[in-house]
């Protein structure tokens, strides 16, 4: 690796980062970020089901992780290290509030009209026209409910595999669980969340 | 004539589906299984409409505020060789002498080789009435373990067991092995205990 301090960060991979990272260049240190928080924040928010606590605990991941540079080892994704660090970050966080089932109606703690507005899960990204706003906030709700109802190791995988795109092994390897497993829990949260989309659609 | 129960889809062939390469197999059963397909299309939706959901953003800020809590990696240097610890002005002083002491034995030392090799005649004149009393001393005392080794009245039985080569050789074998044994024994109780011992 060059010790140059590169012009384009985005052309560099995630391993060359963290060489830049470890070398001590605090630019490295925001690529990171610039590139995980996305992915990690959104993770995160989706398992915990509050926005305030999801920015918590994504900023308590960033900094374990980049103060921790010095210890990654190359051989591993950076991004399965990220990950598993968020991913321990929440379901400790669920462990200790018991907010294994959660609400879409924004956090369990928010005690007024105002604070309620702002955890609530924000669906649609704002690229829509109004009508295809109005049909995929409404889709979009009704599989966010239901993932909101799956047990957390079903919902961490779920997210993983078929929100992020993570392949079964790096999946395995986030969440400290043999590969056989993985898929199992893939299977059914998909079962489950075939069966209470059903039944949302009913209900509507 | 048994027929057998058609085979619904594996996960690992539903799974495939989502992949988009099923196998020949899975997409046959699933043009005859109403169910299968059924199930192919339900997954499908679900992925599709996961895969749909979208990404959020951190608040403003996030970034900075990740910064604040980072300590930024200092980058390696090589390390510096570790100091040689300075000696006590007591082992100094013990080492000097020590030296010093040294220098005076092999400088005698140097001194009587030297002197012997300038008066050969002289050395020997000395040496050799010495070297012939140790030498007397040495075969006295040979002699005398000797004589008194037969006076032992276990002397004789040895002495015929030795004789006959059947009854000689496993004697010395076992006595070699009680050598070895008592050998090995006595290195353990010189080695001291392993640091865990007793854990």
């Amino acid at each position: 690796m060059s010790t140059a301090i590169p012009t384009d960060w985005r052309a560099l991979s995630d391993q060359e980062v963290v060489q830049h990272a470890v070398l001590g260049r605090d630019a490295a240190y925001r690529e990171l970020v610039r590139r995980y928080q996305r992915p990690v924040f959104s993770l995160i928010y989706r398992m915990v089901r509050d926005r305030e606590l999801a920015e918590d605990l994504a900023q308590e991941t960033f900094v374990k992780v980049l103060n921790a540079i010095g210890s990654y080892r190359p051989e591993f994704k950076f991004s399965s290290w990220i990950f598993k660090i968020a991913n321990n970050a929440a379901i400790d966080q669920l462990r200790r509030r018991s907010l294994d089932t959660l609400s879409l109606d924004g956090s369990p703690h928010a005690e007024t009209a105002e604070a309620i507005e702002a955890t609530t899960l924000q669906v649609g990204d704002g690229r829509e026209n109004a009508l295809d706003e109005v049909a995929n906030r409404e889709l979009g709700g009704q599989i966010e409910a239901a993932i909101a109802q799956l047990r957390p190791e079903y919902r961490n995988c779920i997210l993983l595999r078929h929100v992020d795109g993570r392949p079964y092994e790096e999946i395995a390897e986030i969440l400290d669980l043999p590969l056989g497993t993985v898929k199992t829990y893939i299977h059914r949260a998909r079962n489950e969340l075939r069966i209470l989309l059903a039944d949302l659609r009913e209900e509507g | 004539m048994t027929t057998s129960a058609p085979l619904h889809l594996t996960t690992e062939e539903l799974d495939a589906f989502l992949l988009g390469t099923p196998s020949l197999r899975a997409v046959s059963h699933c043009a005859t299984c109403p169910a299968c397909d059924r199930l192919v299309q339900q997954d499908a939706l679900v992925v599709r409409a996961l895969g749909a959901l979208p990404s959020f953003d951190p608040g403003p800020g996030f970034v900075e505020r990740v910064m604040a809590d980072v300590h930024l990696a200092r980058p390696l240097a090589v390390p510096a060789p570790a100091p040689i610890p300075a000696r006590s002005a007591r082992a100094q002083s013990a080492r000097r002498h020590l030296v010093a002491a040294g220098v005076l034995l092999g400088t005698a030392t140097t001194a009587g080789f030297a002197w012997a090799a300038a008066n050969p005649a002289d050395a020997l004149g000395f040496a050799t009435p010495a070297l012939r009393e140790v030498g007397s001393a040495l075969w006295l005392s040979l002699q005398a373990i000797a004589a008194n080794t037969t006076e032992q009245p276990w002397f004789g039985a040895l002495r015929d067991t030795l004789a006959v080569p059947a009854r000689a050789v496993p004697l010395v074998v076992g006595a070699a092995a009680l050598y070895a044994a008592a050998l090995t024994g006595f290195k353990r109780l010189l080695t001291g205990p392993a640091i865990d011992a007793g854990r």
